[in-house]
């Protein structure tokens, strides 16, 4: 009865977890869809497809942190943006030029030296990867995504995550061991 | 570099480049936006409630029924079993390379690094790229040189690399699906792991012509990644 009664008080809460998560969230994921798309249209329409995939599956969104929703939420529409910036303007997806540098001004991390090259060299490394590449690390990585879970969160193929995997391990592991010599 | 430092980079990186947006202003949405994510919103409910309603079995009592020791031992000794499968290291060997295989990646060094060149002294390259890829970047250092062909229609991409043996090694082949396969490329022995599926081909090639370790990627069928590796020449 009591087992009955808190599964009741879970799925309440599971109900509105989204909800709530798009009210404390909403103009910071609009703000990355905007910065990508300059159209406030588009920008709510790249908001809602991140919504529905979860919409569709919310078991996924269960399991993640408080932290991972948020890192989830904000590499997803980021990457929605770009596919439909890129698709409107039938670019290249690979090749848009995202203006990071100005990002690398507010490095916190000590750059303490490890194994002769700085942690600041390699964050500005990963900074420039290809997007696809660093999404493809970060949701794999940071949040734990399967390849499976990626390649549906990202809307490409499992080869096309396990391949930019690859690429960007390799990138990194070329980049610091030319450093350390 | 160990994972935990790397995930820790990986997520200063991310803290970088998301960080401007931790005060965003208020976005105004539109009312067909509210609308929408109303519907999304239901739609989720939906799904969480179906979700618990199939994850709830109907209760059924069933009989107590007493394992015998038997079929305890056995289970015991099944657990034990799939442990040691799930850890097992097993060791590749071809004829250029060799290396650690786990049941998920494999990581190949080349056999033989004796008298090779220390950096690079000669350039190669892959003479037969088809043409509707076009070069989009060619990085190189004393010890390595990658340059990367991409088709601009359909997002293939061709990678080569050429290393100085010293340099070289493997980053976690994906052989959980695919095994590594021995092939020859022009006089050499050279390693292949088919990545392909039903809707996409694609794979990587690996020998060593002495000198240099050569690599290429590409999303194109076997068949043709082999015939750019044969295709490789000094510049």
């Amino acid at each position: 009865m009591i087992s009955a009664a808190l599964v009741i008080l879970k799925t309440d809460e599971e109900r509105n977890i989204l909800s709530v998560f798009y009210n404390n969230y909403k103009d910071r994921l609009l703000a990355i869809a905007f910065s990508k798309l300059h159209s406030k249209s588009l920008a709510e329409d790249a908001v809602e497809e991140a919504f529905m995939q979860i919409a569709t599956k919310p078991e996924k969104f269960f399991s993640l942190t408080d932290e991972e929703k948020i890192r989830y939420f904000d590499v997803v529409v980021k990457n929605l943006s770009i596919h439909m910036f890129n698709k409107i303007n039938k670019q290249n997806y690979e090749n848009i030029d995202e203006h990071e540098s100005e990002l690398f001004s507010t490095i916190t991390l000590e750059d303490n030296i490890f194994d002769g090259i700085s942690h600041g060299e390699i964050i500005n490394f990963i900074n420039n990867l290809p997007q696809l590449q660093r999404s493809v690390l970060i949701l794999t990585r940071l949040n734990g995504l399967s390849i499976d879970d990626t390649a549906q969160a990202l809307n490409v193929s499992k080869d096309v995550v396990n391949q930019r995997l690859y690429l960007a391990r390799k990138s990194i592991k070329e980049f610091i061991s030319e450093r350390n010599r | 570099m160990s994972e935990h430092v790397f995930a820790e980079l990986l997520k200063e990186s991310y803290r970088q480049e998301f960080s401007q947006y931790d005060s965003s202003p208020v976005f105004k949405t539109s009312g067909k936006h509210n609308r929408a994510m109303k519907r999304i919103f239901k739609i989720y409910e939906k799904n969480v409630q179906k979700l618990h309603t199939n994850s709830i079995p109907a209760y059924t009592p069933k009989p107590m029924r007493r394992l015998s020791l038997k079929a305890i031992s056995i289970a015991i000794l099944v657990a034990f079993l799939a442990v040691l499968a799930g850890c097992a290291v097993a060791y590749f060997i071809s004829q250029s390379f060799h290396g650690e295989k786990t049941s998920v990646s494999t990581n190949l060094l080349p056999i033989n690094t004796e008298n090779c060149p220390t950096t690079i002294e000669e350039i190669y390259n892959i003479s037969g790229v088809p043409m509707e890829f076009e070069k989009i970047s060619d990085n190189s250092n004393p010890f390595s040189r990658t340059v990367e062909y991409m088709n601009n229609s359909t997002k293939q991409m061709i990678v080569f690399s050429q290393y100085t043996k010293l340099s070289f090694s493997s980053i976690n082949l994906n052989t959980e699906k695919h095994e590594l396969e021995e092939i020859d490329i022009n006089e050499y022995k050279a390693v292949f792991i088919e990545q392909s599926n039903e809707n996409h081909s694609s794979g990587i090639i690996m020998w060593d012509n002495g000198d240099y370790v050569f690599e290429i990627f590409g999303d194109l069928p076997k068949k043709e990644l082999i015939n750019l590796a044969n295709a490789t020449k000094i510049s």
